[in-house]
């Protein structure tokens, strides 16, 4: 039975990822990337999260590094597998797998500033204080259309928060209708995982549209 | 895309599959530019004399995972930066040295657009003369040509667009067109930068362009660096005004909150590094049938409204902040929001509203044959295509939105002073004909953009006269404007916090059901008392709607009962929400 408790109140084990990703697409597909390899690794799905994190704005090169929770620990061989698995071109600009950040229990691995990332994006989740899921227990199969709880009763979403407030057309109580347009990011705001979504056509839809318009895209 | 850095910092991910990535060999070592040495060369990504912009998109994302890895170049800022202007002097000490500035008492409002696109960006579609033309028909007095800055638009679009702007000038003598482009804001959003015309007007906007532009640059990440570079860039422009290479300058923001990455610093330090050519922002974007919905609309978020935040947005910005509301942008809409901490500076930062024109709903014109904009920096003239395009998201100039300047006479240069000095106010879908809006204490009195210093417990009062729509607008209807808010906040000085962006004493303070207000002249006549000025001064602005569509403001129905309400995704018909706002006015005590 997988838990709907928030992610980062359970008893789970946090690493830290920062391979540089330099777009919120990027860091996706190294999150798919980083899930599919841990699965294939004979993890739990159930207990699976990877989720996003903006760091390095410190260091004045802010990017995208990646958390991930799993409920057995990640041994020095599976974090070194993660690594391997984003060194490869069409995921990061890292060439070797040792430049790549990983961060767990205050100990880190690969370049410096990018192990640091990879430790606050793992303090973010530990803390429940930022992130943002790409895969999280019970996201994968998702269908296109449910209710709000539907959806927190699949999922490990703890929270549905209406963007712009209730109003007479729009709620977000239980039987609201959520169209999740195969894209749904839910976020950790205090601890809990909270997916903010807003009034569209026929239903309401997450936040995080699946293909924003990009700038001088043409109309 | 043979030009991939023209759209590079939109999806840089998209560049990928270059095959020189991994050509240099992968046995080298990241830190290896502390022992690399005799002959050996640097590979281009570790080679820092080589620009960020003529690298290959592998090399330059290597070069950033690099930076961001911390062991490339110091991702600090080098040089220390002072504009030359020096810190923008408080309206309020600018006021109480120099008596009020009163604004000036508007003689006329010309409508204008400082936000429209043609054949010269990649993404536009229309000539010069298509826009003009429309323009003129919907009634514009004033517009101000903007192409994307872009490496196609330094070589060869800034130069070739001028004689079709001069041309137009001619075929419409109604019409004041401006040359001007949009800014790629080194780590920040878009700006329109438009100049007076002349002899220098081509000049120095490509020397602009070549010298500031994010994206001929490579310089569109949030950093230090880039953020510098912006200042320089609106530095560059004080000078040319101050050396009389052109004789006036100005920029504005546009869609400020779309993505998050204007942050709030930054804007005020554009405003601080140059007062007076940074005046101000969108109030609200373009695009504003981008809402419609699917499948005869474009079903997107009003105003193209549709991002989240990635890793070069301002953090603490939330979601809301993405998504416009009454189709205005964020920063404006929310009373007691971001504008709101900008005036309770006292210092002076504008609104307008815009079309960001590049191609129209419903229209039947598509790119003609043999375009390559690659090549030639500007796309092949439009031609009839077959059907209405549905998925078009914008409307011609002065269709729906306009920017409204006191001027006392009709040019250019009253134009730019008019929109300098804040005597402006915005409207969608032909709301509102006319406004006139005076604070007055004692025998003084103030118009939109002005500020009056006036003797401690002074009252003062503010005088409102609005003409709401006596003519059909462009969708045949005529808007009725149903209500009216006095917005008040207080003037609580310099923000302490660069990254402010709450005026907690900002709200909504007087709202009037204007319904059958009309009188025979055909104004509505309101008046508020500001009451007794205290130690602190207070600044008062307008807005009002057809009451369509309203909702509790985003600080909540204590500060803001019935605002605008969040538009919703691929929903969001524009002529069922409209709205008007004015620039604000300052009731200041004398020190």
């Amino acid at each position: 039975m997988t838990t709907t408790t928030a992610l980062a109140t359970e008893v789970a084990l946090v690493a830290g990822v920062d391979a540089a990703a330099q777009t919120l697409a990027q860091a996706d597909l190294q999150a798919g990337a980083v899930a599919q390899a841990l699965l294939a690794s004979g993890m739990d799905p159930g207990g699976l999260a990877v989720l996003t994190h903006v760091v390095g704005a410190a260091d004045h090169y802010p990017h995208v590094a990646l958390s991930v929770r799993t409920e057995r620990p990640l041994g020095a061989g599976l974090l070194l597998h993660i690594a391997e698995t984003l060194a490869v071109a069409d995921l990061s600009h890292a060439e070797q797998a040792e430049e790549i950040g990983l961060g767990s229990e205050g100990r880190t691995l690969g370049l410096p500033a990018l192990a640091r990332g990879a430790l606050a994006a793992a303090d973010e989740l530990l803390h429940g204080s930022g992130g943002r899921a790409v895969c999280f227990p019970g996201g994968a199969d998702l269908p296109e259309v449910l209710t709000v709880c539907e959806l927190l009763d699949r999922s490990a979403i703890d929270e549905v928060r209406l963007l712009g407030g209730a109003s007479e057309d729009w709620q977000a109580g239980p039987d609201a209708r959520i169209r999740t347009r195969g894209h749904v990011r839910p976020c950790v705001r205090a601890g809990r995982l909270v997916l903010d979504v807003q009034p569209a056509a026929d239903a309401l839809v997450p936040f995080e549209s699946p293909n924003p318009t990009p700038c001088c895209a043409f109309h | 895309m043979s030009h991939p850095h023209e759209h590079g910092h939109t999806h840089p991910h998209s560049h990928e599959h270059d095959d020189h990535a991994h050509s240099h060999g992968a046995h080298e070592h990241p830190h290896s530019h502390d022992h690399t040495h005799g002959d050996e060369p640097l590979r281009p990504a570790l080679d820092l004399g080589v620009p960020d912009s003529e690298l290959p998109p592998a090399e330059l994302g290597r070069r950033n995972f690099l930076r961001a890895a911390g062991v490339l170049g110091a991702g600090v800022a080098a040089t220390s930066f002072v504009g030359a202007g020096g810190l923008a002097t408080a309206a309020a000490t600018e006021a109480s040295d120099a008596g009020s500035r009163r604004g000036h008492r508007a003689k006329s409002w010309l409508a204008g657009d400082h936000h429209i696109h043609t054949q010269f960006s990649s993404d536009g579609l229309y000539r010069v003369a298509d826009h003009v033309q429309h323009a003129n028909a919907y009634g514009l007095d004033w517009m101000v040509i903007t192409d994307h800055g872009s490496a196609q638009h330094v070589k060869i679009g800034v130069e070739q667009v001028n004689p079709e702007i001069v041309a137009a000038r001619g075929d419409f003598p109604d019409m004041l067109v401006f040359q001007g482009l949009e800014w790629n804001i080194p780590a920040a959003e878009h700006g329109t930068v438009f100049v007076h015309p002349g002899s220098g007007e081509v000049s120095v906007l490509k020397a602009f362009e070549a010298g500031y532009d994010g994206v001929v640059k490579s310089a569109t990440a949030s950093n230090a660096a880039n953020e510098q570079l912006a200042l320089q860039g609106l530095t560059f422009l004080q000078s040319a005004v101050g050396s009389r290479q052109v004789k006036d300058a100005l920029m504005l923001a546009n869609h400020p909150a779309r993505k998050g990455i204007d942050s709030p610093h930054e804007i005020r330090a554009w405003r601080d590094a140059a007062p007076g050519i940074a005046i101000g922002m969108e109030g609200a974007p373009g695009h504003q049938a981008a809402g419609l919905p699917t499948p005869l609309g474009p079903g997107s978020g009003r105003g193209y409204y549709d991002n989240a935040p990635s890793s070069d947005s301002f953090a603490a910005y939330p979601p809301e902040s993405y998504r416009t509301f009454g189709g205005f942008d964020w920063m404006t809409a929310t009373v007691g929001g971001l504008w709101d901490s900008l005036l309770s500076e006292g210092k002076p930062w504008w609104i307008t509203a815009n079309s960001d024109s590049h191609s129209i709903y419903l229209d039947t014109a598509v790119r003609g044959p043999g375009d390559d904009f690659a090549a030639n920096g500007k796309h092949a003239d439009p031609i009839n295509g077959p059907v209405p395009v549905t998925s078009n998201g914008d409307y011609w100039p002065g269709y729906y939105s306009r920017t409204h300047v006191g001027v006392g006479r009709r040019s250019y240069a009253a134009v730019m002073e008019g929109l300098r000095q804040g005597s402006v106010w915005v409207d969608h879908g032909r709301l509102v004909d006319e406004l006139d809006v005076t604070v007055r204490s004692g025998g003084d009195g103030a118009s939109l953009g002005g500020a009056l210093v006036v003797r401690r417990g002074s009252r003062a009062r503010v005088s409102i006269r609005i003409k709401p729509a006596h003519l059909p607008n462009w969708a045949q209807f005529i808007p009725q404007l149903k209500k009216v808010d006095a917005i008040v906040g207080s003037v609580t000085g310099p923000a302490a916090d660069k990254d402010t962006f709450a005026a907690p004493q900002t709200r909504v303070v007087k709202s009037w059901d204007v319904t059958g207000a009309v009188g025979r002249d055909g104004w509505i006549e309101l008046s508020l008392d500001l009451g007794p000025i205290g130690d602190q001064g207070v600044y008062v602005r307008l807005r009002g709607s057809d009451g369509k569509r309203l909702a509790a403001g985003v600080k909540g129905a204590s500060v803001d009962p019935a605002g605008p309400a969040i538009d919703e995704i691929g929903k969001a018909n524009p002529w069922d929400d409209l709205w008007f706002y004015t620039n604000p006015i300052w009731v200041l005590p004398r020190r």
